[in-house]
């Protein structure tokens, strides 16, 4: 008996522990067998490489840490060319989830449509955090319509057995009405949050820590906005969430999907730690052993009585 | 002795471990000496590698959530027995670091990165001319002291010239200087480089070097004028240490590409020919 089985729309997950797009990769295989995780995502891909942002990209803060790597990936057809086949030849029966993202609307269903054509795809997870080049740069993520727009075209062009799920950024007055967006777009899913803008100076010389002066907060540090961004969409919509943010421990897992995640992804915590994903999914199964739970009954099952 | 040494750029087997303190000792200013030990450690590491560290306890107490980031230090020596590094306390991961006593415990991954010796026709070539140049400059002195042990091993001849900013950043080597004067020949140790490379123009096989990078680049460009090859320790701010996060990004030069590529300190180095390295950047 599998206590921790959940599923989004259209994957099946023989726990809810999957990674955190641009914090995983096969590498940590090294370390343990990553079929061991309920689903592995991996880093954002866009159409043409990307050579990223200037140094430095990475600084660490008070139980979190500011990043600004400017999505660094080598394109569409490399990714399939070298990465995929690596991780297609080290996952068994792990769902495998493709991240990735455009700088036109078109341009993600021309993503979307080269990698339908690719074996071992599960599902998508589309980060929609990047500058519209034709709405004067202006992130898709922080406007309902552009969102919606995107999530109906690719609907049109992935697989009805595939997954499509949407990442939602923090960094907007309302994401609820970002999410309800997606959702009247047609998506399966929804995963949140991705990093908050964040910035650390050198008190003694003025200088910024990241080179582009500002950059992405993530870490534990983060959890309880995360927290309670997932709380806020799963009120406001009826999909199944991939929540993360700051997740490092298999209680933060917990009180996610008591607020209504169906499964989580560990990013940052990869780094505190190589080992701590897979502590987590083993101390959430003694967990639901001992207290004879099922995941899937706890989804959404915040008590808000007093 | 034999070179036993074949190592590849592209290495990638680590492992992770927790390992018990034997020593932490401070050696002067703010260096200390973190000697950890190694039994059971299945890699032997090669001279530029470095391992991932942080403190599971510190004083006996398990260490909290503040600090999250494991820090990358090279290796200063390894013996078999134990393993030590040599580290310098800038922040409060280093500090951290600096608190652990004996009996503590430490998380480890690696030996990660690739290493100033690459395989044994690389050290054949070594051996032809008469010498090696170490240059370090503070605590770029940890990674070429590993170096150093390895080179005499091999019965390789090497001058090593070291400097620092004050007699607190002094360790022992054949030339060393100081900004200020307070120990050994009082100014930049690139001050001498030119003299040093015109005596010893037909001897030198290598500049190895490791320190602050307006240094680092001062020596590559002496050293070109020479066209001595270089190989430097190149050092960014890390979060993974493995290649995944792609945050310890380096400008490689534009004669190798013609865009703005960057290279992984972690993945591609932390050793880089001076040549791969845009020093503008
Ligand atoms: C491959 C490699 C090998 C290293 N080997 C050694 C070693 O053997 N001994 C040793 O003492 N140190 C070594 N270092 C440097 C060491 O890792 C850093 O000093 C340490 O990570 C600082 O952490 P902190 O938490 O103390 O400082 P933080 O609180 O993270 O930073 C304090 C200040 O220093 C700056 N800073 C921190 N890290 C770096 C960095 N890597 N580059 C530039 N600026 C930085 C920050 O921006 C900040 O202003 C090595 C680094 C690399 C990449
Ligand atoms: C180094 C780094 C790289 C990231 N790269 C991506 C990325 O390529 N695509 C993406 O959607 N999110 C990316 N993220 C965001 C994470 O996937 C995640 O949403 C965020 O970090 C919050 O989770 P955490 O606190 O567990 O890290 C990145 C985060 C970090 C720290
Ligand atoms: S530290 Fe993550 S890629 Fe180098």
């Amino acid at each position: 008996m599998n206590r921790l089985k959940t599923s989004l729309a259209k994957i099946a997950f023989k726990n809810p522990v999957t990674v955190a797009s641009g914090t995983f990769g096969t590498e940590y295989n090294n370390f343990f067998d990553i079929n061991n995780l309920g689903a592995v995502v991996t880093k954002t891909i866009t159409k043409y490489p990307k050579h990223g942002n200037p140094p430095p990209r990475l600084v660490e803060t008070p139980s979190g840490m500011i990043n600004s790597i400017g999505l660094q990936n080598p394109g569409l057809k490399v990714f399939c060319k070298d990465q995929l086949p690596e991780y297609t030849d080290i996952l068994d029966d792990t769902p495998l989830i493709i991240s990735f993202s455009g700088s036109s609307t078109e341009e993600f269903a021309e993503i979307a449509s080269f990698l339908e054509k690719q074996q071992g795809i599960a599902g998508y997870e589309v980060n929609v955090s990047c500058p519209n080049v034709k709405n004067e740069g202006i992130s898709f993520g922080v406007d309902p319509e552009s969102v919606y727009n995107v999530v109906r075209l690719l609907k049109k062009v992935i697989s009805p057995e595939k997954e499509l799920i949407i990442k939602l950024t923090p960094n907007v007055t309302d994401i609820a009405a970002i999410a309800k967006a997606a959702v009247d777009g047609g998506c399966d899913s929804l995963a949140l949050i991705n990093t908050l803008i964040g910035m650390k100076i050198d008190w003694l010389s003025g200088k910024p820590l990241i080179g582009r002066g500002f950059g992405g907060l993530s870490g534990p540090a983060i959890m309880p906005v995360a927290l309670y961004n997932v709380f806020k969409v799963a009120q406001a919509v009826d999909v199944p969430i991939l929540a993360m943010g700051g997740i490092s421990t298999y209680q933060d897992v917990l009180e996610f999907i008591y607020a209504g995640a169906h499964a989580v992804a560990v990013g940052t915590a990869n780094f505190m730690n190589p080992m701590t994903i897979i502590d987590i999914v083993n101390d959430l199964n003694d967990h639901v052993e001992e207290n004879e739970l099922f995941i899937k009954d706890l989804i959404n099952q915040v008590d808000l009585s007093n | 002795m034999e070179v036993e040494m074949n190592i590849s750029k592209k290495k990638t087997s680590f492992e992770y471990t927790e390992v018990k303190v034997i020593s932490n000792i401070n050696l002067q200013g703010d260096y200390y000496m973190l000697k950890v030990e190694a039994e059971n450690l299945e890699q032997q590491p090669f001279p530029g590698q470095f391992y991932q560290v942080k403190p599971l306890t510190i004083n006996n107490n398990i260490s909290g959530l503040g600090r999250i980031l494991f820090k990358p230090l090279s290796v200063y020596d390894y013996s078999g027995n134990s393993l030590s590094f040599m580290m310098k306390v800038i922040g409060s991961g280093t500090y951290d670091l600096s608190t652990m006593i004996k009996g503590d415990v430490l998380a480890i991954y690696g030996p990660l990165g690739n290493s100033f010796i690459n395989d044994d026709s690389y050290t054949a070539n070594l051996k032809k001319k008469k010498r090696a140049v170490l240059i370090s400059g503070g605590i770029g002195y940890a990674p070429l002291y590993y170096l150093h042990k390895k080179l005499l091993e091999m019965d390789i001849n090497h001058h090593w010239l070291h400097g620092g900013r004050t007699a607190d950043d002094l360790f022992d080597a054949d030339y060393i200087c100081t900004d200020d004067g307070s120990k050994g020949s009082k100014g930049f140790v690139t001050n001498c480089l030119d003299l040093f490379f015109s005596n010893h123009q037909d001897q030198i096989s290598q500049v190895y070097c490791c320190g602050p990078k307006p240094m680092m680049k001062k020596v590559y460009q002496i050293a070109e004028c020479f066209g001595f090859p270089t190989l430097f320790s190149m050092e960014e701010y890390m979060a993974c240490g493995i290649g995944v996060c792609l945050g310890c990004a380096v400008k490689k030069s534009k004669s190798y590409c013609d865009e703005n590529a960057y290279m992984m300190v972690c993945k591609d180095g932390p050793v880089f020919e001076g040549k791969e390295v845009d020093w503008d950047e």
